[in-house]
């Protein structure tokens, strides 16, 4: 079975369009989406519009989450006061455009879909927020692909696509019964004493695989084209495809739809518009 | 003496301006004139000569010449003819790069023609150029958001950027000078000044540029929005001094 994996289309309705037709030409039997349908784009309707009409299973991204609940994002979404101003003005753009029945719709979306050995979310199993990294620790990375039973987990969220392979993977976890810390600070002779009580386990898993979708609508590799990837079940190849698009149509519609005209600039750049993750050692307190 | 410095963007005119203060026979109380600019270039030269006077007004200066050894440095878009110049014997220096297509320009306006390696930028007398410029006294710049607004700046987000360059205030109190030319590694150099660690500097700070159709009301609004508040930078004040206290503890 050929799968299509979309992710963080943000209003980009030229971008989606032009994915959505290149996935017909694939071939792809089914097509699952990682959310941020909307957000900095101009058309946050009009993407939602797209996804429910072609029935296309998409779980909640974490700008769809904020315009639900309201901009409450850790540290980690905004790189700099500059980007945090940028973020914000797009929230509330957004907050503004969208009807309320795009409002019902983005309220409903799962936190995560499964498909066989697939999951699929938007950051991580974790949270919406949450960045998973080419560099994050192996560990975190393991831990976050058991966490679902799935074999493959697919998330966006960075806009960056990759495929990470946890092979040979093992996770030892040690529980610790009493006061470890306490023990610590006593003597040699107390800690003998006072040793707490300790149970290890191990466990080994399977191969496992973490592919990022990159972004439709906001790509941050450089280049404007929009990125999706397509997964053959059967096979387990992963392919990601590069997408021309008019972006100039999006780049305009930014402006006259009255968002932060550097928005236009940064996507016709393949730069991210305000958020970025740059610390794959932080853990989203959202 | 007047001596009259010209050249291209980028060219070094005013590092032949430090070149002759700094030497070992330089005049003991020069003057520094830096007509229609800010003064980045002056308050890189004043870190070099301490002693230097500097005036930015043409024609005051040229009444309290004397005997005085002045340097008149003419940036872009200053024309060459000054009818000022004509009453003031002076001496003019152009300072160029090696591949310079309007040397024979320059050749012909100079008594004295400097080549430098470096390269530089000549402007198109036909296409019309835009001049921004703005002091920025107190003002103390987020670092991640300075990389951003620099990154957007010369690549052209804001126009066609010819020469940048700007003294600007960080938040860990550390001041900065930024020079870019196009095609060229921005140069981010700290300069020898103590980290300012107690309310707004009051010390200068500014940002000069030329380029092509610049939005300057779009550049003037990101780079305040780059600018820490009252209360951002008394928190970032108060965090790196705790963090001095600490370290000079730790060495006690």
């Amino acid at each position: 079975m050929k799968i299509a994996v979309i992710s963080c289309i943000h209003g980009n309705l030229a971008a989606l369009e032009a994915v959505l037709a290149d996935i017909d030409q694939q071939g792809a039997d089914k097509t699952f989406c990682l959310g941020d349908l909307v957000g900095y784009g101009p058309y946050p309707n009009e993407v939602v519009k797209i996804i429910r009409d072609r029935n296309i299973p998409a779980c909640q991204g974490c700008w769809d989450e904020d315009i639900i609940d309201g901009l409450e994002a850790c540290e980690c979404s905004y790189p700099s006061l500059l980007a945090e101003k940028r973020g914000r003005i797009a929230h509330e753009w957004t907050d503004a455009e969208v009807t309320a029945e795009t409002r019902e719709y983005l309220a409903q979306m799962p936190l995560a879909l499964r498909h066989e050995n697939l999951c699929f979310v938007h950051g991580s199993p974790q949270s919406q927020h949450e960045y998973l990294l080419p560099e994050t620790s192996a560990f975190l990375a393991l831990e976050r692909v058991m966490s679902t039973g799935a074999d493959v987990l697919f998330c966006g969220h960075t806009h960056v696509p990759y495929v990470r392979t946890l092979s040979d993977g093992q996770l030892q976890i040690r529980v610790v019964n009493g006061d470890e810390s306490a023990s610590k600070n006593t003597s040699s002779h107390t800690l003998e004493q006072q040793a707490p009580e300790q149970a290890s386990q191990t466990l080994t898993t399977p191969l496992k695989r973490i592919i990022n979708a990159g972004s439709v609508g906001e790509p941050r590799h450089g280049k404007p084209q929009a990125t999706y990837v397509i997964y053959d079940t059967l096979s387990e190849q992963t392919s990601f495809r590069e997408v021309d698009y008019d972006y100039d149509q999006t780049c305009a519609a930014i402006i006259d739809k009255g968002l932060p005209p550097i928005f236009s600039w940064r996507l016709s750049q393949g730069l991210e518009f305000a958020e970025k993750a740059d610390d794959p050692a932080h853990i989203c307190e959202r | 003496m007047l001596t009259v410095v010209a050249g291209s963007l980028g060219a070094g005119k005013t590092r032949w301006i430090r070149d002759q203060l700094t030497a070992p026979d330089s005049p003991n109380s020069p003057l520094y004139i830096s007509p229609v600019t800010v003064g980045v270039d002056a308050c890189r030269l004043r870190l070099d000569v301490p002693h230097l006077q500097v005036e930015a007004n043409l024609a005051r200066s040229m009444l309290a010449s004397g005997n005085q050894a002045i340097y008149l440095e003419l940036g872009y878009p200053l024309s060459l003819d000054i009818p000022m110049l004509a009453e003031v014997p002076h001496h003019r220096v152009a300072v160029i790069s090696a591949h310079c297509p309007t040397r024979s320009h320059w050749e012909k306006w100079a008594d004295e023609v400097i080549i430098n390696t470096f390269p530089s930028v000549d402007a198109d007398s036909n296409i019309a150029t835009d001049v921004w410029q703005a002091g920025l006294q107190g003002q103390v710049l987020d670092p991640a958001s300075l990389q951003t607004f620099w990154q957007e700046l010369v690549q052209g987000a804001y126009g066609k950027m010819m020469r940048t360059k700007a003294v600007l205030e960080l938040a860990d109190g550390q001041s900065i000078y930024i020079d870019h030319l196009p095609q060229q590694e921005t140069t981010y150099q700290d300069l020898p000044l103590p980290k300012w660690l107690d309310g707004r500097p009051q010390r200068f700070s500014g940002i000069e540029m030329i380029g092509v159709g610049l939005n300057k009301s779009a550049i003037a609004a990101t780079l305040q929005d780059c600018c820490l508040t009252d209360a951002t930078l008394k928190a970032h004040q108060a965090a790196l001094k705790q963090s001095q206290n600490y370290l000079s503890q730790e060495a006690a």
